[in-house]
């Protein structure tokens, strides 16, 4: 282990211990359960298909709505860059969507939708904007010299978007991935909590609030910090690979 | 094939830089457009490929709607990341690598072909555009100042390359240096 890593090992440990002593100070597993308690949570809710099915419905149901709000991102933002006209139409409904709360998004979800669908709807909305003007940024920054030379040379539509659109596309699509992927998940989660759908992770966050079980709210927090990093992480190598290609 | 540019004007910022240019451009002949910096023969290079709009007058195509015009700009635009080769076969798709290889190496030591273009001297960067715009498709070669960069022998080499390409094609450049195309005709921008 590197000197940097155990270094953070460390600082990791000595916070776990202040929780612990913190926990054990309060004496009151309701106020503050200590991560020894947040732990035992863990295997017992693991040990549970209830929680294994709650997890992989929440992850694919994210994964649902980051991968459409990524595409309708790309293409929106690919439609607004070719026609003046449909930028400007769009501009509106995007910004809307990225100002409005999500909290308002998420009742009228609920209302239009239901619950079942309400992570995918939710967590597509967050990262639309994220991609749409991050992509239309990448676009707009082409080097317009370039394009004057594909089109004088008449490139082959595939050429000009692997050589002259992408390379300038890339680094900010990968950028606006990176912190869309982190905030699809939060918010999916947030919406899942206040929808409360069947076996989902918010719905056992939501659980534990009304039963006053603190080590399982840690322990559902836990586990959603794991996956929204183990995600982030899946879809930025991902696509470093793609785009290395 | 004829381009026709008639009585064109082009201004930038209120001042004149082309001032009623006329001039009919025929398909088998070359024209060097000849001038002291900044008078105008980029925009008039620009101005006949289409890619700048005349103020007044009017360029013309005679018996084709709009040619394929093969450019080779003032600067450098190659894809920095891909060779030689990779490079010239965005524009000549139809011709095999190995055909391309070999123009290449008519006028590029063979070494470099294999080399990112961002690697490559700014000369030799030039040398790939001229083969380029030579092997690509097209009606027009329009070449801004393609020698610049180039010492006296490459510029000898690269100049009868041109001359030898032209083909059945009109070829306009914008050139300081009397070395390319001999029997071209010159056009004096004043």
């Amino acid at each position: 282990m590197s000197n940097k890593a155990a270094r953070r090992t460390l600082i990791v440990l000595l916070w776990l211990v202040l929780w612990q002593l913190a926990s054990i100070a309060v004496n009151n597993n309701i106020l503050l359960a200590g991560p020894y308690e947040a732990l035992l949570a863990l295997i017992r809710l693991g040990a549970t298909s209830a929680f294994w099915l709650s997890v992989i419905s929440t992850v694919l149901k994210i994964t649902l709505g980051f991968a459409t709000g990524l595409m309708l991102g790309c293409l929106c933002a690919a439609l607004s860059y070719r026609y003046g006209l449909f930028r400007e139409v769009i501009s509106l409904p995007v910004s809307v969507i990225k100002s409005v709360p999500v909290a308002s998004f998420v009742i009228l979800v609920l209302i239009w939708a239901g619950a079942p669908s309400l992570s995918i709807v939710i967590s597509a909305l967050v990262v639309f904007p994220m991609i749409y003007y991050n992509v239309l940024s990448g676009l707009d920054s082409t080097d317009r010299k370039m394009i004057e030379t594909s089109e004088l040379f008449r490139f082959r539509f595939r050429d000009k978007v692997n050589h002259i659109y992408l390379p300038s596309v890339i680094p900010h699509l990968r950028s606006a991935v990176a912190v869309s992927a982190g905030m699809a998940f939060k918010s999916g989660i947030a919406a899942e909590v206040i929808g409360r759908p069947l076996k989902s992770i918010g719905s056992g966050l939501y659980q534990s609030k009304v039963l006053l079980a603190t080590d399982e709210l840690f322990a559902w927090t836990f586990c959603a910090v794991l996956l929204a990093f183990l995600f982030e992480k899946a879809i930025t190598t991902l696509m470093r690979r793609l785009m290395s290609r | 094939m004829k381009i026709v540019l008639d009585k064109v004007c082009k201004s930038f910022d209120g001042r004149p830089v082309i001032n009623d240019f006329s001039h009919v451009f025929e398909t088998g002949n070359s024209y060097v457009i000849e001038g002291p910096s900044g008078i105008g023969k980029t925009t008039l290079l620009r101005i006949i490929t289409g890619l700048t709009p005349c103020d007044s007058g009017s360029v013309t195509y005679d018996k084709i709607a709009k040619p394929r015009f093969a450019p080779v700009f003032q600067e450098t635009r190659l894809i920095n990341y891909l060779d030689a080769v990779r490079n010239v076969k965005l524009a000549a798709r139809d011709l095999p690598d190995e055909r391309i290889r070999e123009e290449l190496s008519r006028i590029i030591p063979e070494e470099e072909l294999s080399k990112k273009v961002s690697e490559l001297s700014g000369g030799t960067a030039r040398r790939v555009e001229i083969v380029r715009a030579i092997l690509s498709p097209s009606d027009v070669l329009i070449m801004d100042e393609p020698l610049t960069g180039l010492d006296d022998e490459t510029a000898d080499l690269v100049s009868s390359y041109i001359s030898d390409n032209i083909k059945e094609r009109i070829f306009i450049a914008s050139s300081h240096n009397k070395r390319l195309c001999a029997g071209a005709h010159s056009l004096v921008l004043q």
